[in-house]
């Protein structure tokens, strides 16, 4: 498996993909169950229509959260380490979505020995609607430089370079 | 309903600043990690297999980071003593991730209000409250840290 490297990777670039769906009450189901979280407007079609007054019941919020954060683990890969991330809830997601979670890098900071990558993230529905828009911060490792450590401390980033 | 003035409100939220309840602690186990990872369709070998995740350079079979929220769920006080408005909705997460949650640790959460503030949203006021969650495990290892911000309306 190829390393990925700060110099590798350009502002502007998009990272791949992640796809998700349709969504069926079965997904929203096993998320819940494996959360512990038995709010009913995720599994209680008529609290959530007629109580709650939303148009099905609900998408967990932590599930797209864990899809973006798998979209941007896999992009850092094993020698890099999705470092932050932060996610608005502006829309909600129901049953029948099909869900693409999206990246693009949008500012590089040399942190020498290592790299901070930046990145606009977000989680669109079929219409393009996002409705969990954010950004997460990268570190990846640079080319014949150290090893990104595990545990992570932040400590290990020098200060921001011009 | 009972009309609040603004000072009051304020003073409601002011009130909520500091500690909410007391840290708590639980157990990651390895059924609630499995469950999670396969919910998300997650395949990664390290939140199934101890000896692939050892592989990687991790001390044990790895949780999926949303996992953090099942302390959130099960044995944290969350409940926000706000008297004004109809509901508190959920506007923004945001994570910093340190030393993984791996199987058979236990962690303890600690959670605190950090800020309370009146805003004027489209619909009135709005209460902006911003809480904090800060993980550790019984090594005394930093996990992640949780900012969470809600809005009361």
């Amino acid at each position: 498996m190829t390393t990925k490297c700060f110099e590798d990777v350009e502002v502007g670039q998009d990272i791949p993909s992640l796809f998700k769906g349709p969504m069926t009450t079965a997904h929203i189901m096993r998320w819940s169950a494996a959360m512990e979280n038995w709010h009913p407007m995720h599994f209680d079609w008529r609290y959530a229509t007629e109580q709650r007054g939303l148009p099905d019941v609900l998408v967990n919020g932590s599930w797209k959260q864990h899809v973006i954060l798998q979209l941007v683990a896999d992009w850092a890969g094993e020698a890099g380490w999705p470092w932050k991330i932060r996610f608005q809830f502006r829309g909600m997601n129901v049953p029948g979505d099909t869900l693409e979670a999206w990246g693009q890098i949008v500012a590089k900071h040399d942190r020498h020995p290592f790299g901070v990558v930046e990145l606009q993230i977000g989680l669109k529905n079929q219409k393009g609607d996002d409705g969990t828009p954010g950004s997460a911060s990268v570190v990846l490792p640079k080319r014949n430089g150290p090893a990104v450590p595990y545990p992570f401390d932040p400590r290990v980033l020098g200060p921001q370079r011009a | 309903m009972t009309e609040f003035s603004q000072a009051e409100m304020e003073r409601q939220l002011d009130a909520l600043i500091g500690p909410l309840g007391d840290p708590v602690s639980m157990a990651v186990e390895l059924g609630a990690v499995r469950r999670m990872a396969v919910a998300v369709d997650d395949f990664d070998p390290i939140h199934y297999d101890e000896a692939a995740a050892r592989g990687r350079g991790f001390r044990g079979t790895v949780a999926p980071w949303p996992l953090l929220w099942s302390w959130f769920f099960n044995c944290t006080e969350y409940h926000l003593d706000i008297e004004f408005g109809k509901a508190t909705v959920h506007g923004q997460d945001e994570y910093e991730f340190h030393e993984p949650l791996i199987v058979g640790d236990v962690v303890t959460v600690a959670t605190t209000i950090t800020a309370a503030r009146l805003k004027q949203g489209r619909t009135g006021p709005l209460g902006q409250v911003e809480a904090e969650r800060r993980f550790t495990n019984q090594h005394g290892q930093l996990c992640a840290v949780l900012k969470t911000t809600l809005f009361r309306r």
